[in-house]
């Protein structure tokens, strides 16, 4: 590869501006969760986790799993597809309550904060976050 | 024969067909109503091999030093004749394997290879996603093939070829192939295995070109129909910054090596299995299928 050369930078800056624009009109579209979708992906990804209570984002992009040893997970769309993740109550930083938005800051590098709408719900849930988390 | 041992770049070749063969896969996910590709994944994969590449023509240069330094305590010459491009095939092949296996049996190695794992998709544009720190230092294990007394142009040539050839593997377009073709070569349905995060597939298949070395060394498992392949990591990221993709285990690491407590915990943490943990928050791989197992004779399944 010589870099000195235009071509060089130029085939793959068009190549990649025409493989965005078909994914911008053809790719999949952002994934919407509901219980049965958080269901499988849990027992896909932690089988040993019995889920004992769940609440879904309204906007159905997150979602929160209680066991009922107290374990807790974070369930997310990200793009097309969710991603699991056991919540480790050493990594939870902060969890703020405004009206029906939970908001918990974490220390993980990559998905570091997420917020759920909650109607009825968020106060609940921040309290069984804070005992772990601190206080916002 | 000789040939002239000016080699073309074989990545840098087929950079149009790349482009041009993820076009095809995108329309053929479309016709098939079943899209393949998502905007912000495809696009952090696109910056993931920029970045490879820009990184790579510095890592390149100092990779082609060491290569040439190397090669002048060489056992053998073997310059560029017919049967050399033939024993390089399969002698840079082998050692992909072992790269590859290293790549994910220890953490040091992991954090460089596993952004290339970090989509949960499996499409063409995520043979793009290619390390940005490997080619600091992954290079060492070709080494060894230079002082045998290959070329370093031929290794570095080869290396390029493997690329080519592992590109179009990253497909869930196409099935399952010949059986005999399934039986010598690396194909899509292979490396789905090696990208699955289902226990069964879980660090199988690290073959480059030819799946002979994983049925050699013990590490080949067919893909079953009864268990589809679910990609992406263990823990999967859920970002599609191309920084965090790139250093999100490099942080990991750093994080559990100054919270070790002893030499031997952080030895661990660097140079141990991935997943290794003191306090049982994580899981290595060997664990995981462990697990699976266990839990399939509870079953009976």
């Amino acid at each position: 590869m010589d870099p000195t050369n235009p071509l060089t930078l130029l085939i793959p800056l068009i190549g990649i501006a025409l493989i965005l624009t078909a994914v911008w009109l053809t790719g999949a579209p952002p994934a919407r969760l509901d219980r049965a979708l958080v269901l499988a992906r849990l027992g896909e990804d932690l089988p040993d986790f019995v889920a004992d209570e769940i609440v879904i984002d309204a906007g159905q992009t997150t979602a929160l799993a209680a066991g009922a040893d107290g374990a807790l997970v974070v369930v997310f769309a990200a793009g097309d597809r969710v991603v699991v993740r056991a919540l480790a109550r050493a990594e939870v930083r902060r969890v703020g309550v405004d009206g029906d938005r939970l908001t918990v800051d974490t220390d993980a590098f990559t998905h570091r904060c997420f917020a759920l709408m909650l109607p009825g719900a968020a106060s609940r849930w921040a309290r069984r976050l804070l005992p772990s988390a601190g206080r916002a | 024969m000789t040939l002239e041992p000016k080699l073309a770049d074989p990545v840098a070749v087929a950079i149009p067909a790349f482009v041009l063969l993820v076009l095809l896969e995108i329309a053929v996910a479309w016709r098939r109503r079943r899209p393949a590709y998502e905007l912000r994944d495809t696009a952090a994969s696109l910056a993931m091999g920029l970045g490879n590449l820009a990184i790579g023509l510095a890592g390149g240069a100092v990779a082609y030093v060491a290569l040439n330094w190397v090669y002048q305590f060489r056992l053998i010459t073997l310059g560029y004749a017919w049967e050399s491009f033939v024993l390089i095939l399969f002698a840079e092949d082998l050692t992909y394997y072992w790269f590859h296996r290293v790549s994910h049996r220890c953490r040091f190695w992991w954090a460089a290879h596993i952004n290339h794992h970090s989509s949960q998709h499996y499409n063409l544009s995520t043979a793009l996603r290619q390390s940005w720190t490997g080619g600091l230092f992954e290079w060492v294990l070709w080494l060894p093939l230079t002082l045998v007394g290959f070329p370093p142009a031929l290794v570095v040539f080869q290396r390029g070829v493997s690329l080519v050839y592992q590109f179009w593997i990253h497909t869930e377009t196409v099935g399952r192939l010949p059986l005999w073709i399934e039986a010598v070569m690396n194909t899509p349905s292979h490396h789905r295995v090696h990208h699955a995060t289902n226990p069964r597939y879980l660090d199988r298949n690290y073959a480059g070109v030819f799946i002979l070395w994983d049925r050699l060394f013990g590490t080949f498992v067919a893909e079953a129909p009864e268990d589809p392949c679910r990609y992406g990591i263990v823990k999967n990221i859920g970002s599609f910054n191309p920084l965090r993709i790139a250093l999100h285990e490099w942080v990991a690491i750093a994080k559990d090596v100054a919270a070790a407590q002893s030499w031997r915990e952080r030895l661990v943490y660097l140079l141990g299995q991935p997943g290794r943990s003191f306090d049982g928050s994580r899981h290595t791989t060997d664990e995981i299928r462990a697990n699976w197992q266990a839990r399939l004779a509870q079953t009976g399944s």
